[in-house]
């Protein structure tokens, strides 16, 4: 059961085109005052997963709750969340002021109170002064504070993003993401945001979902996501990974034994459970070494290699490094100094990791 | 700022001529209401007199009042139906749209002279008398099209996440519909509902068709008064008209500007308020008492007298006008009419006789019958008169100014003479054109010999380069202007110019000529046949006959009225006619298949270079 404390709690909801499946069996909590984003690629179905939190679209099976209330058939002028949309969806006939105070309206509160909560909800997106003006008199920025403010001021259980920030250049997107970040902050109510940017993703939220094939695939903090991809899928789109196939010899205690790259390593499992006799491993470009020789330790995984491309990216270096049947792709940044600069295409060399940095991907 | 590209002085040009185009007429159209003169085309000084004059022209007034009822009705009716329907259909199935959209496209496409003839008959089949009611069926029918399809395009613009993020915000779908989807459409609600009143306020095809008694609208009114002469009275009605459509634009421009504020709403209700009542005004106090619907064309009846009788019975007389015989044909034949009284040309009359659509006159019923002319009793399209009995006589001639030609003027050959190159005006009337030519050649102008037809083409082949328009409708104020010196004319509009300018001469040519007689008939349908008999015994009294005449310009063959008539109407050129000039002269008689050949060779002779 959905426990009172979570502001969004959505149980196995499927939804179904005809033959499309766009979402499948999803579970997922937004606890109360939590930043959580819904991060896919586009066609995922986390917009769709968006809609049937706000009512939008009725899900096939499963139900959702808000604020511990089952509201699967509330229709959506009825549920305390509130969303915004992509590319705003202003109302372009009424002016900033009535935009804001139509949700009030539809309330039927008293005119001073409408125009008091307007007034501080305009404070609060920094627009005060611009009631009189009308939509299309607005930039990209000033339009999404007016959403922000027509949902927020509405004080609802848990506020929806879809995608608010993808129509802005980058330099205000930046801007946003902070400002969107101090709102969410200051109102401390929950914030859903949807978003295919994983860095927009590890840079506002409390915890990602990532969302894939209308499956959800993981779902943790920023560094949780990062560090211990459960799926191949999950290591890929947050971030590069190598993802390489590793022959498991034997496991216990937490730890396995793989066969990798003709080597034998220990790997610490993390309470992850294996079965079978053939894993996946991913290991980050950026946590692997590159030397001329093999250093003289024990603790590392090292594997000898021929650098098959070398590229300069300017904050840093990029290779690609071929190791028996696997290729490895290794990128370290532009330091000064960095021992790497000299090595050139088809030289022989060393690739260096810590047994820690090798994450076993469950199938 | 960013630099514009210039506009080029050539394209400036363009588009000002495109405008001029576009608005010159109705410039000159609103100047002229001013005109001192009852030429449309010679300014002569500044007046109010024609504002005047159609303020206080009853039948004018009566037709503008029905104008916009029926288009103030269309209008709101049509709004609500062609908006649903476009809700309906962007909310609809997306296979099935493109059917609903075409099924919406067809009523634009088809010839409104198919629609207005489809809507006879569909209102014959269901039995449905033709009126008010069928007048606004038909125009809701064809306008609501035209709604459909702007709200369509303003609907397709539309972002359906708007009524989604006001469901989102609290907003039930009625709520949504009316705070969200509604203000969103009212441009083109609005855009439209002027487009149909617009249409509404001058379709003519269409309503010509499904008008019935009691619904002349304006355009009507206007396209039959052709037969008696258009007088800028036309002019005066259709600036105003001009001017509350202007208002009617400036408003809707604004609220598509500025969105609906309380000011507009209070606006444009009290507009159509103000319209609505000035069109039911009159309803609200017509007393309710029998009626007698008389159909018959403009300015053929004295008001005067119509009113005269209505105070001796007690009786309400509707008048409704037509502009041509074969309208009064097509609306009898479509058995909807509930008219009492008609008054077809002599042709008409046997026409009407065979498709057994008149009901024979109770002679006994009509002792004024005696101050009948005989020579206008027993013509060959009724000889026994039992269906008919003369109203006024006509006759076609020669036009002519005596201070531009000096010589005597007496033939039809003169029409083809090359002195007045230029100067020559023809009836813009097939029959007649073909009659004055097969008459001058010696034919009877009822010929459906086609050798004696390939003929009378080739004369007028020959006049072609001679005349300077052919005009039906216009010729008095051509000859009355001095832009024409000879033309080719119907008695009564001569003997109106007569007044304005005495250098104007009629004359019936020597060939012989067409005579006319217009005559008073009761149709199977009539409702309220005893009344009808009663208005005819009225209409033939000699006083009433005297009055009627002196006002309408028009001769009738009563003879004990003549002593009363006016001087002009006592030197009527009819009753100088010389005895054998009458013997050549003939009636005109319904041609039959032949038709087809007049018409091939009337086309060549307008085509003509």
């Amino acid at each position: 059961m959905a426990t009172a404390t979570s502001a969004i709690c959505v149980k196995s909801v499927t939804k179904r085109y005809g033959a499309v499946t766009a979402l499948e069996a999803v579970s997922l909590e937004v606890e109360r005052g939590e930043f959580l984003t819904l991060l896919g690629p586009s066609g995922s179905g986390k917009t769709t997963l968006l809609r049937v939190i706000a009512g939008l679209e009725q899900p096939d099976e499963g139900r959702v709750y808000l604020g511990g209330e089952d509201v699967t058939d509330v229709p959506p002028y009825r549920r305390r969340v509130h969303t915004v949309f992509q590319q705003y969806v202003l109302f372009p006939h009424l002016n900033v002021y009535r935009n804001v105070a139509f949700g009030l309206e539809q309330k039927r509160l008293s005119r001073r109170e409408i125009e008091r909560r307007v007034a501080a909800a305009l404070e609060l997106v920094r627009l005060s002064g611009y009631e009189r003006r009308w939509p299309h008199e607005l930039s990209g920025g000033e339009q999404q504070r007016v959403a922000l403010a027509r949902a927020l001021v509405l004080e609802p259980e848990a506020l929806l993003l879809d995608e608010p920030l993808a129509a802005l250049d980058l330099q205000l997107r930046k801007e946003m993401q902070r400002e969107l970040k101090r709102l969410q902050r200051e109102v401390g109510i929950s914030f859903l945001l949807v978003t295919h940017d994983q860095e927009e993703a590890m840079a506002l939220s409390d915890r990602i979902a990532v969302i894939a094939d209308g499956r959800l695939q993981q779902i943790g903090t920023p560094r949780e996501v990062y560090e211990r991809p459960e799926t191949a899928f999950v290591a890929t789109f947050l971030g590069a990974a190598n993802v390489l196939e590793a022959e498991i010899l034997q496991h216990e205690n937490g730890d396995a034994l793989l066969g990798l790259c003709g080597r034998t390593v220990r790997v610490p499992l993390n309470g992850r459970r294996i079965e079978g006799s053939r894993a996946q491993v991913a290991i980050r470009p950026e946590k692997i070494a590159l030397r001329a020789r093999p250093l003289r330790r024990t603790d590392l995984v090292q594997l000898e290699g021929v650098i098959e491309e070398c590229l300069y990216l300017g904050e840093a270096m990029h290779w690609r490094v071929r190791v028996g049947e696997h290729c490895v792709t290794v990128t370290e940044p532009n330091r000064p100094g960095s021992k790497a600069e000299a090595f050139r295409d088809g030289q022989r060399v060393f690739l260096c990791w810590t047994r820690e940095s090798i994450v076993v991907l469950s199938r | 700022m960013s630099a514009h590209p210039r506009t080029s002085p050539a394209l400036v040009v363009w588009m000002g001529a495109t405008y001029l185009f576009l608005y010159a007429p109705v410039f000159v159209l609103a100047v002229f209401s001013f005109n001192d003169s009852r030429l449309l085309a010679v300014w002569r000084g500044f007046t109010w007199a024609w504002y005047e004059a159609a303020l206080s022209n009853h039948p004018m007034l009566e037709a503008l009042r029905t104008s916009l009822l029926v288009a103030a009705l269309t209008t709101l009716i049509a709004t609500m139906l062609g908006t649903s329907a476009a809700l309906a259909v962007q909310r609809g199935h997306g296979r099935l749209r493109s059917l609903w959209d075409a099924l919406f496209l067809l009523p634009i496409l088809v010839p409104e002279i198919v629609v207005g003839f489809a809507s006879v008959a569909f209102f014959g089949w269901i039995g449905l008398r033709l009126g008010l009611l069928t007048v606004l069926i038909a125009h809701v029918a064809f306008s609501v099209s035209y709604v459909f399809f702007v709200v369509r395009a303003r609907l397709a613009t539309l972002d359906p996440r708007l009524e989604e993020a006001a469901m989102d915000l609290g907003a039930d779908p009625w709520r949504v519909f009316w705070k969200v989807t509604v203000p969103l459409l009212v441009p083109a609600i609005a855009a439209s509902a002027l487009l149909v009143f617009t249409l509404s306020l001058d379709d003519y095809v269409i309503t010509s068709f499904v008008a019935g008694a009691g619904t002349t609208t304006l355009p009507l009114r206007i396209y039959s008064m052709i037969k008696t002469g258009i007088t800028p009275e036309v002019n005066a009605i259709s600036t105003l008209l001009l001017l509350a459509t202007l208002a009617l634009m400036a408003l809707a421009f604004r609220i598509e500007q500025r969105g609906m504020t309380r000011t507009h709403l209070v606006l444009a209700g009290l507009i159509l308020l103000g319209l609505v009542g000035f069109a039911f005004g009159d309803i609200a106090m017509r007393r309710p008492r029998a009626t007698l619907n008389v159909l018959i064309w403009s300015n053929y009846i004295s008001p005067r007298v119509v009113r005269a009788f209505e105070e001796k019975t007690g009786v309400s007389v509707n008048i409704e006008t037509y502009d041509s015989n074969e309208a009064l044909l097509a609306k009898l034949q479509a058995g909807v009419v509930a008219y009492d009284l008609i008054v077809p040309s002599d042709y008409m009359v046997r026409i009407l006789i065979r498709e057994d659509l008149l009901q024979p006159l109770d002679l006994t019923r009509l002792p004024n019958l005696q101050h009948l002319d005989p020579s206008a009793l027993r013509l060959p399209f009724d000889p026994t008169n039992t269906y008919s009995l003369p109203y006024t006589r006509g006759v076609t001639g020669i036009g002519y100014r005596t201070d531009k030609i000096a010589s005597p003027i007496g033939s039809w050959a003169d029409l083809w003479d090359t002195r007045w190159r230029g100067r020559i005006v023809m009836l813009d009337d097939m029959r007649e054109v073909f009659g004055a030519a097969l008459k001058l050649l010696g034919y009877s102008l009822n010929s459906t010999d086609p050798e004696q037809l390939r003929q009378a083409r080739d004369l007028l082949l020959r006049q072609k380069p001679l005349v300077r328009a052919y005009d039906s409708a216009n010729f008095d104020q051509l000859l009355l202007s001095g832009e024409a010196w000879i033309a080719q004319a119907w008695d009564g509009q001569i003997i109106k110019a007569r007044r304005e300018n005495p250098h104007i001469e009629f004359v019936v040519p020597r060939e012989g000529t067409t005579l006319v007689v217009d005559n008073l008939c009761i149709p199977r349908s009539a409702e309220h046949p005893d009344l009808a008999h009663d208005f005819i015994n009225f209409l033939l009294d000699p006083a009433v006959a005297a009055e009627n005449m002196n006002d309408i310009m028009y001769l009738m063959p009563n003879r004990s009225a003549w002593p009363r008539l006016r001087p002009e109407l006592q030197r009527h050129p009819i009753f100088s006619i010389p005895p054998e000039r009458l013997r050549r002269s003939e009636y005109l008689q319904d041609l039959g298949p032949t038709t087809v050949l007049y018409d091939r060779y009337w086309t060549e002779v307008k085509l003509a270079r």
